[in-house]
């Protein structure tokens, strides 16, 4: 290599460099930006958009570790409309056929199921994979449920209720169904501090 | 062996991760296209005063610069889009070193090769998304931004094959893509 293309190689290298680096700093801001909204998006689809007018993630309420089976520390987020609170975002963690499914669950001031969804799971493709809302509508059938409702409602048809579980994946139904009726369970039981001292 | 056209095939890789949706396909193809064009471009001037190895250092350096442009301009536009296609960009330096190993005039080998992967890259997309799950432009909004919230087309009719929508799909997909070429177009030569 003559001393040509080394020098014309080491002014690429910083020309490249400089290039590179002057990109970043300008562009630093708006990725953040973007990677926000990415996030909140991911959580708060749940939520249909004329429920809230708020900025539901900027303030999280942190829940601690063990906390409804979540075995790391998590965080609720409190959606609400005109300042009146209108929903409730609670992680909660459950121990599936396979590993650990965790769910986010949007709950009503007055303790009702608005909506869950599926953030992460290990289940078995085609089985109980189906409990995420993309694949089955499965999960929709908790939505508008709550924990005073008949009893019946909430068992699975194999224990004589009414929820049709997922065929080949008892277990995960399962899982997922006590999931649920905890974080309602958390609700009714932290109402207040969830609700930020806000009393229907 | 015809090696002047078996570079293109360290492109594959990116090409079978990132054809899984049209919208993906759409805007890796754009940044392919656009990264091989480009180095091309930049490669021509610099051909004369380098040896043949530092050419090769020289498009490698080139590539990955564009490349780290393209990554970071996409991830200004649209962070899902992003986060699809981020592990597969960077391989595509691979057969921007091959511009320089493969001898005659870069801008037109990088336009070739450019066009040859981008429409490869839209052909897959098509056909995995619509065989594969049987929608097309799912997610348009990563892509074209919140008017094209309801472009989403389902193909109704159609039975879904999920095992398009995997990398090995999309590799089987290739193989009788390539298969159905020869068959019908049999004065094509042999290439790798």
């Amino acid at each position: 290599m003559n001393r040509a293309s080394i020098l014309l190689l080491g002014g690429l290298a910083a020309l490249a460099v400089s290039l590179l680096s002057a990109l970043h700093a300008f562009t630093a801001q708006p990725i953040e930006a973007q990677r926000q909204a990415a996030a909140e998006r991911v959580l708060l689809d749940l939520l249909p958009p004329a429920l809230y007018d708020n900025q539901p993630l900027a303030n999280p309420l942190p829940l601690a570790a063990g906390l409804l089976e979540n075995p790391r520390p998590a965080s609720s987020y409190l959606a609400t409309l005109g300042g009146r609170p209108s929903a409730v975002l609670l992680p909660v963690s459950a121990e599936g056929y396979s590993g650990r499914i965790s769910l986010l669950v949007a709950i009503s001031p007055d303790g009702r199921l608005i909506s869950s969804k599926v953030l992460q799971h290990r289940e078995t493709a085609g089985l109980g994979e189906l409990i995420e809302r993309r694949r089955s509508p499965w999960l929709s059938g908790f939505d508008g449920m709550a924990l005073a409702d008949d009893p019946a409602r909430w068992a699975l048809r194999d224990e004589g209720g009414a929820v049709d579980q997922i065929s080949g994946a008892t277990v995960t139904s399962r899982a997922v169904r006590d999931a649920l009726q905890r974080s309602l369970r958390y609700f009714d039981s932290h109402r207040a501090q969830l609700l930020g001292g806000y009393v229907p | 062996m015809n090696l002047r056209h078996s570079w293109l095939l360290l492109a594959l890789p990116s090409l079978l991760g990132c054809s899984g949706l049209l919208v993906v396909a759409l805007s890796f193809a754009a940044a392919t296209f656009s990264c091989l064009l480009l180095c091309g471009l930049a490669l021509m001037p610099l051909r004369r005063h380098l040896t043949p190895t530092a050419q090769v250092i020289a498009s490698l350096l080139i590539a990955a610069t564009l490349l780290s442009c393209a990554s970071v301009l996409l991830q200004m536009h649209s962070h899902e889009l992003y986060r699809s296609v981020a592990l597969f960009l960077p391989l595509l330096a691979a057969p921007c070193a091959g511009l320089a190993l493969g001898g005659g005039s870069t801008v037109w080998g990088g336009l070739r090769a450019g066009l040859g992967i981008a429409s490869l890259a839209i052909v897959l997309g098509i056909l995995r998304e619509a065989l594969g799950q049987a929608t097309l432009l799912q997610h348009a909004n990563w892509l074209f931004g919140d008017q094209a919230h309801d472009w989403p087309i389902t193909l109704t009719g159609l039975p879904a094959m999920p095992l398009l929508a995997t990398v090995s799909g999309g590799f089987i997909l290739l193989g009788v893509l390539l298969a159905l070429v020869r068959y019908f177009l049999p004065a094509i030569q042999e290439r790798p």
